[in-house]
Order: structure tokens, then C-alpha cells, then sequence
């Protein structure tokens, strides 16, 4: 078979210039990457930095420089490069994760940082190898036989970029405006009531309420010892999205016939049970299988 | 009988030809010409852009139970879609145009799926994914044991690039899974079109691409979803763009091309099981074709035969090594399937028997039906064209035949299991299609078909194809705006209710045993990092508890249930309440009653430990052990 697009190739030796740009942009992904491991491992808070900085790290340096070692600079389209920069990282970042199973110290952020860096580095210093290393024979992808030029009118740059500007506007905001139709779709509230034995000591619970309804609730809570009140607390306020724990204990052991019945009022309906809950003994018993 | 074939081929394209043809078209249109122009690129953006926004809009009209919602949608989908399709369907849109508005349609479709929930997963094959992403976090160690899909930590491709993002960047798992499965969208469309453009060696065929895998009915969501295959399919086509590269290629490209493709093969290999049998496929039929056109023009020797051998032993001794329990996870679906085929062929059982057909509005049905019959016609005039026209061709030719898979996948659509089992063939076949209906388009443009007909025929099938893209796919009607809990509705019932008792579940400590609905079965799984069952409707369709539940219940090891009263206020959207063996299946008419929901709470023994309302947690263990009255 032919090689490919042949009339689009050029067989023209290297550039000077692009050999320079390239060793150059090599330093800058080593130094990118170094400052996303550096943060890493000084526990940086999250910030955009961060997110930016350690997203291209592990989803396209990586993959960029091994590309760069394994297919020259000039010998692929932008879009290609772009493509296997991606993907070679993605691979690069599954290599990483059984090398990193592997050790010791298994598959931790710090061991992260290291691992995806080094591949980096090392891959950084063969790609500069082989770009000091005398040219192939082989020809560059270089268009030489262009598309004559498309005559355009004057609006249409202005016209073109107003358009990208608008488009980027148009998808943050979109972006924007579908979090937060997220974040205020309306839900029913709900408050949560539960009671759960002690691992150890059969005479202690714990009781919790988890209010999300939307809004403070204040609410009256009742405990029944086989059907007599045991305890009872008024004028709990649980502000929205919090959890309240309340240890409960009895003087002895739950027995056979024995229950505890929880009731949880609110106060706007002090008469009507809200929740309820009941437990038995051994309500939490392990499996023995 | 080749020869034969050809000649009847030839002559049947004559007789079309007379219809379609134009006697007077001009000479060979600009199809391919490499002119390095952004063209319409940026108006068209915004246009598409301005789509999503319509989507985005709609769903926040879903939100409020609007009825505008539905009809904002298709607008918002159509808007993003058409300008697109338009421009990649004219013949003389620069390569430059036709590679953005090619990577703008994946993302925007992206973008639709990522803003129906931007706040969390909400699909179930997200939760049971999440599930393995958590658990990788928590120990540190791969493999581990995830209860609620047994399968997905042996196929850790997924977890591998969300992981270190998510220690990289500090962001959760939600965001670095968005952000991992955005890559990896960029990277399915880069490598489709790539590869569709060095199958036919046309910039046009690689745009087409594209916009025909668009109409795949799972494009839209199901390829978007944080799972396995949304990692391994991009993947798949890197290795199958780089081979196609390598076959192309002058000699100093090649060894960074075959590491490329061997590279990318392992990486579906440890990403997902089927994606990986798939890619087998696709290499066995470009090997056939290969050596036909080998053996017919005397042509260099395939390159691609021992990448299928070296294919087929990666994937043993990863399922031998690693994860054994594939075939227990995919025999009984496919052994079902050929069961139910064979059933048929010999007349032991009746097609409605087996064959499930779509529901939902008419208007929907008649679209999905349209797409079918539209693909077989287009599949099948597709095939004979390439055979006749790419005669030297060998990876063109492999993707004519690989094209009439659609066939298959339609006949195993009868089967019980069909629907999944061709979803998940439509994966591979639309690659077949998406270069094939390229290829076809490309050779009627070039042949001087009659312009007014492709110029309106191209836009209205596109339309068709994708309108049904979306009947036919998932989310069904009634999910496909986020909107208020319904029934028994996959992502439509998670709830924060629901999520909150998943994540109030993880502090009875791992690996419970719970016997709950569908939804909550992965909310506790997920979110719970406890062991649910399917099957338990002994227990929970039952109208009181006695001996048997209380067998069931030590049978089955069960700690807990978990009910969700709502079950009784309406007819469960996916046909039935508990997954597995629900007696009922498709077959429910009315709600369940809520004695059978509140039956625990009238048995002495069975605790009630957790009440929120709708959802009510019992624990069953003492009582089944006699420990309790």
C-alpha cells in the first residue's frame, strides 16, 4: 500500500527552529508537572490551581511526552497529537496504577505524584534525545500542496471570533445555570429518626434525628419502655442539614418481650408521631456465617 | 460465485443508478481537499451551543413538572444536532471545520448527559462503579470485592484514571469522573474520526462518522455514563486508528504506532470484558478482509493477523488470572439469548413470548421503528456499494461487512435478554455503520447521485436517525428530564431520601446483607457500602412474616430491609418493584398494597431502627435467629 496523503508530504529535513521550540516546550511539561507533584505532596489545598495544574498532569503531559518519544514531532497532526497525548496518558495512568499495587505502600496521592512526575521526566528526557538525534530519512508531515487561499470578506474574522466569544459565554453560562437548577430543584424535606444498639453494651443506645427539611425544626422526642414512658426530651432544634446523637440507657438488658418504641414529634404538630422507631434485643446481631 | 455476485451487484446498481443518477452533474465535487480553514465553524458553535442551553433549560422546566419541558427538549436536542449534521453533510466544508464541529457534537451530546445530574451520579451502573472507585480509596489496593457488581474492580480502567485525578486535584469522585469521561469523549471522537478518515482516506467519511455513531441510540447517555465501557470504547478506537495509521504509515513511523495500538489493546483488555471480545471482532473481520484483498490482488501480507492472536491471548490470561468470574457474569445472559434464538428457529416458543416490545407514546414507537427499518435499508445498500467500489481496500471493506452485524443485533433483539444484548452490539456495530453510510455518502456525492437528493435526503435521514437515536435509548420517556421521584424509575427515584439512608447505611459497617427495591438496592450498595440481594421477593411481596420468610430470611443471610412506602402510590415506571424474581414482571396493574410494605412493623422481633419518612429500615436477623418474640 501507498503511504499516506503522499501528496501531502513534504520530504523536508528539519526545521532548526521547530527542533529548538520543541526541546523548549519538553521543559515547560517537566516544569508543569513538577508543580502539580509539588503541590501534591505539600498537601495543597484545593484551589483552581490545583484542580488545573493536577488535571493536566495526569491527563495529558504524561501522554504527551511519551508521544513525543514515540512518534517525532512533525510526523503527526495537531489533532493527532492532541489524540494520543490523551490517550497515552489515560494508559499511562492504568501502567501507573498496578506499578503503584505493586509496591508497598499501594495506591496512595503521594505515590501518585511520584509515579505520574517520573514517567513524565523520563519520558521528557528520551523524547529530547531522539530530537538531538540526527533525522530519519523518512518525511516530515509538512503540507506543501495547500488549498489555494479562500478569498473571505472583511467581516468575516471579526464575525468568526465575536461568534467563538459568544459561544464560550454561552456554554459557561449554560454550565452555570444547569448546576444551579440542580441545587434548587425542589425535593420534600424529610428529618431522620433512628436508634441503634451499643456494639458492646446492651444497656446503652443511641438515638439520632437528621433534619432536612428545608428549614430549623424544633421537635419533642419520646421514648417508651415496653409501651411506658421511659424518657422524653422537648424543645429540640435542629438546624437544617445537621444531625443530632443522644445516648439512651437503661438499667438493664432489653429482654425476650421487651421493647423500646421511639416517637419523634414536631413541634408545629405536637400531637401527631412523626417518626417512630422500635428496636428489639439483639436488633444489630452478627452474622455467624 | 464471487465473480457472480459482483456482476448481479453491478447489475442492480444499474437499475438504481437510472432513478438517482444525474446525467448532468458536474465533475467530482471538492469533497476531500484539505483547505486549512475554520469555514462556519464559529456561527455554527454558538448555534449548537445555543442548543444545549434549550436542553439545560428544559430540564430546569422538568424540574418544576412544566409541560413546556418535553417540547424544549427536542427543540434544545434538534438545535444541537441539525446545524452540525447540515454543515458535515456539504461536500466542500474545510477538513479543519468538519474535525471541531466533530469533536463539538461528542461534547455538547457530553454535556447533555453530564447536566441531567450535575450534582451526582444518579444511573445505577454509575453507583456500582462508584462503589469500586470508593472502595480503591479507601484500601489502596485494586481488586477488591465489590458486592453490587462483582465484575467492576477486575476491570479497573475506570477506577485507574479517576483515581489519580482525584488525588492529583483534590476534587471528589463526581468531578473526576466528569472530568476522566470528558477525556476520554474527546478521545472517542479524535480516534473515530481519524480512523474513519483513514478507512476511505476522506476527511468527509471521518465527519460522517462521527455524526452517523451520534444516532447510536446509547451515544447520548449510555457512552457517557461513568462505567467501564464509557473508558474502554475510546480506547478500542485508539488502537483500531493507530493500526489503521500503521498500515498507512512510511517506515519510521511505525514502531511508535504498533507500541501505540499493543499499548491501547492491553488498556481495553483491563477496562472492560466485552468491549474487549468486541475489539476480537473487529480485528477478526479486518483480517478476513485483509486477506481477501491479499489473496485477490497480491498485495502485502496483513499486518493485523497475529494483533488478533496477540488480542485473544491478552483477554485469556486476564480472564484466567484476574477475573474468572466474567463468564459466570455474561454466560447466562448470552447463553439465554442463543436458548431463546435456538427456542424460536425451532418453534418451541413464540416471539411474544420472548420479545419485549418498546413502550411508551406512539409517536416514539413508530420513530423507533422507522430507525430500524431505515438502518437495515441504508446498512444493506451500504455493503454492496463498498464491496463494488473499495474493492483494494481492505479495512473499507471489513467495515461494509461488519456493517450487516446490524442484522444480527435486530434478530437478537427477540430474545429476553435482547434489549441488552443489543445495546451492547450496537457499540461495535455503529462503528461498521458510522464509516460504511460515510463511504456511501461519499461514493453517491461522487458519483453524481442527483444533488437535490442528497442535499435533502442527507439532513432528513440524519433527523430521522437521531430523533429515534433517543426514542429508542436510555433513558425512556419517562426519565429523560430530571423531574420529581417516580416509582420504581432507575435515576428518576433517587432521591436525597434515598441517598441520605445510603450513606446513613455505612455506619452499620460493610458488607450487610439488605433485601430492598431496585433503587435503594444501589443506593445502600453505593453510598451504604453494604451486600444487597436481588431475589428477595419471598420476603417482600409476602403478606405477612411467618416460617417461610423466616427460612428465607437465615436462607439468605439477610441483616436487613429496607422499604420505601412510596411503592404503594403508583404503577413502577421499569414494569416491576424488586429486581430478580419479581413474580409480577410487566405484568402490574395496580400498586402494591401497603399492607405488604408495613408487615414488619406488625411482627414482634423485626426492629424498625431508621424511619425518614418514606423510607423505613427493619433489621430481621435476631428475629430469623428465634432470638427475638
Amino acid at each position: 500500500m501507498m503511504p499516506r496523503e503522499d501528496d501531502l508530504i513534504a520530504r523536508t529535513p528539519w526545521p532548526r527552529g521547530m527542533q529548538l521550540g520543541s526541546l523548549l516546550l519538553l521543559h515547560v511539561v517537566v516544569g508543569l508537572s513538577t508543580a502539580a507533584a509539588w503541590l501534591v505532596l505539600h498537601d495543597a489545598p484545593l484551589s483552581p490551581l490545583r484542580i488545573g495544574l493536577g488535571a493536566i498532569a495526569t491527563l495529558l503531559l504524561p501522554g504527551y511526552a511519551l508521544s513525543r518519544v514515540l512518534i517525532a514531532v512533525g510526523r503527526v497532526q495537531l489533532a493527532e497529537r492532541l489524540l494520543l497525548s490523551l490517550s497515552l496518558s489515560l494508559l499511562l495512568c492504568m501502567a501507573t496504577m498496578f506499578f503503584l499495587n505493586w509496591l508497598p505502600t499501594g495506591i496512595s496521592a503521594y505515590g501518585w505524584a511520584r509515579a505520574l512526575w517520573l514517567g513524565t521526566a523520563v519520558c521528557c528526557v528520551l523524547a529530547s534525545v531522539r530530537s538531538l538525534l540526527p533525522i530519519a530519512d523518512a518525511p516530515l508531515l509538512l503540507p506543501t500542496t495547500v488549498a489555494p487561499p479562500v478569498l473571505r470578506p472583511r467581516w468575516y474574522l471579526p464575525v468568526q471570533l465575536l461568534c467563538a466569544f459568544l459561544t464560550i459565554g454561552l456554554l459557561l453560562g449554560t454550565i452555570v445555570l444547569g448546576i444551579r437548577s440542580a441545587q434548587q430543584q425542589p425535593y420534600p424535606g424529610f428529618t431522620q429518626l433512628w436508634i441503634l444498639p451499643a456494639p458492646t453494651d446492651p444497656t446503652r443506645f443511641e438515638i439520632g434525628i437528621g433534619n432536612f427539611e428545608g428549614t430549623d425544626v424544633r421537635y419533642r422526642l419520646e421514648v417508651d419502655y415496653n409501651d411506658r414512658a421511659h424518657a422524653h426530651w422537648s424543645q429540640i432544634v435542629v438546624r437544617d442539614t445537621e444531625t443530632v446523637t443522644t445516648p439512651l440507657r437503661l438499667r438493664e438488658p432489653l429482654a425476650r418481650n421487651e421493647q423500646l418504641t421511639v416517637v419523634l414529634y414536631r413541634q408545629d404538630a405536637p400531637t401527631q408521631a412523626y417518626r417512630q422507631v422500635r428496636i428489639w434485643r439483639n436488633a444489630l446481631q452478627e452474622s455467624d456465617m | 460465485m464471487i465473480a457472480r455476485t459482483q456482476q448481479l451487484l453491478w447489475w442492480g446498481w444499474g437499475h438504481v443508478w437510472r432513478i438517482i443518477g444525474d446525467p448532468h452533474a458536474p465533475p467530482r465535487p471538492h469533497l476531500d481537499h484539505a483547505a486549512d480553514s475554520w469555514g462556519w465553524a464559529a456561527p455554527i458553535s454558538l448555534l449548537s451551543t445555543l442548543g444545549l442551553a434549550v436542553v439545560v433549560l428544559s430540564y430546569e422546566h422538568g424540574r418544576h413538572s412544566l409541560a413546556t419541558a418535553s417540547p424544549l427538549h427536542w427543540v434544545g436536542l434538534l438545535l444541537i444536532v441539525m446545524p452540525i449534521a447540515l454543515r458535515l453533510l456539504m461536500p466542500a466544508t474545510p477538513r479543519r471545520e468538519r474535525l471541531w464541529l466533530a469533536v463539538l457534537l461528542g461534547l455538547l451530546c457530553y454535556l447533555v448527559k453530564v447536566l441531567y445530574s450535575p450534582l451526582d451520579f444518579r444511573f445505577s451502573d454509575e453507583l456500582q462503579h462508584w462503589r469500586s472507585t470508593s472502595d480503591l480509596l479507601q484500601y489502596q489496593r485494586l481488586f477488591t470485592y465489590n458486592h453490587i457488581l462483582p465484575v467492576s474492580p477486575l476491570y479497573p480502567g475506570l477506577q485507574a484514571t479517576t483515581v489519580p485525578l482525584i488525588h492529583m486535584t483534590g476534587l471528589p469522585i463526581f468531578p473526576a469522573g466528569v472530568i476522566a469521561l470528558g477525556v476520554a469523549r474527546l478521545v472517542f471522537v479524535l480516534a473515530l474520526f481519524h480512523f474513519a478518515e483513514l478507512a476511505a482516506k476522506s476527511p468527509f467519511v471521518g465527519g460522517i462518522a462521527v455524526l452517523v455513531y451520534a444516532t447510536n441510540p446509547h451515544f447520548l447517555f449510555f457512552h457517557s455514563m461513568f462505567l467501564y465501557q464509557s473508558m474502554a470504547v475510546p480506547l478500542m478506537l485508539v488502537s483500531l486508528y493507530a493500526l489503521a495509521r500503521w498500515e498507512q504509515s512510511t517506515p519510521a513511523e511505525r514502531p511508535g504506532l504498533r507500541a501505540v495500538t499493543i499499548f491501547a489493546m492491553m488498556g481495553v483488555v483491563m477496562t472492560h470484558h466485552i468491549t474487549s471480545y468486541g475489539m476480537a471482532a473487529v480485528l477478526l473481520l479486518w483480517f478476513g478482509a485483509n486477506f481477501y484483498v491479499r489473496w485477490r490482488n497480491h498485495a502485502r501480507p496483513p499486518v493485523v493477523s497475529w494483533l488478533v492472536m496477540l488480542l485473544v491471548i491478552l483477554i485469556l490470561t486476564w480472564m484466567v488470572y484476574v477475573a474468572t468470574v466474567t463468564v459466570g457474569y455474561l454466560a447466562p445472559q448470552l447463553g439465554g439469548a442463543l436458548l431463546d434464538l435456538t427456542n424460536l428457529i425451532a418453534g418451541e416458543a413464540k416471539a411474544e413470548e420472548t420479545f419485549r416490545p418498546p413502550s411508551g407514546p406512539v409517536f416514539e414507537r413508530v420513530f423507533s421503528l422507522l430507525m430500524v427499518a431505515t438502518t437495515l435499508g441504508y446498512v444493506s445498500v451500504a455493503a454492496p456499494v463498498i464491496w463494488l467500489r473499495q474493492q483494494h481496500n481492505a479495512l473499507a471493506l471489513a467495515m461494509g461487512i461488519g456493517a450487516l452485524g446490524y442484522f444480527l443485533s435486530i434478530v437478537l433483539r427477540f430474545s429476553s435478554s435482547g434489549a441488552e444484548m443489543t445495546g451492547r452490539l450496537w457499540t461495535f456495530v455503529y462503528v461498521f455503520q458510522a464509516v460504511a453510510l460515510g463511504i456511501l455518502l461519499r461514493e453517491a456525492w461522487l458519483a453524481g447521485v442527483r444533488r437535490w437528493l442528497l442535499r435533502l435526503g442527507g439532513p432528513l435521514l440524519f433527523v430521522l436517525l437521531f430523533i429515534a437515536s433517543i426514542t429508542a435509548g436510555w433513558p425512556p420517556y419517562w426519565g429523560r428530564l430530571p423531574g420529581p421521584y417516580l416509582v420504581s424509575a432507575s435515576e428518576r427515584s433517587v432521591t436525597p431520601e434515598g441517598i441520605a439512608a445510603g450513606q446513613w447505611a455505612a455506619q452499620l459497617g460493610r458488607g450487610k446483607r439488605w433485601a430492598t427495591d431496585f433503587t435503594h438496592y444501589m443506593m445502600v450498595g453505593a453510598y451504604g457500602a453494604q451486600d444487597p440481594i436481588f431475589n428477595a421477593s419471598a420476603v417482600l411481596l409476602t403478606p405477612t412474616m411467618g416460617d417461610a420468610e423466616r427460612d428465607f430470611v437465615r436462607w439468605a443471610d439477610l441483616d436487613f430491609i429496607l422499604i420505601d412506602e412510596r411503592l404503594s402510590t403508583d404503577l413502577p415506571q421499569r414494569g416491576y418493584f424488586f429486581d430478580g424474581d419479581d413474580p409480577d414482571i410487566f405484568r402490574y396493574t395496580e400498586p402494591l398494597e401497603r399492607d405488604l410494605l408495613t408487615k414488619y412493623q406488625r411482627t414482634p422481633g423485626v426492629s424498625r431502627i431508621y424511619d425518614s419518612g418514606n423510607l423505613v429500615i427493619y433489621t430481621v436477623r435476631a428475629w430469623s435467629n428465634n432470638d427475638a418474640p
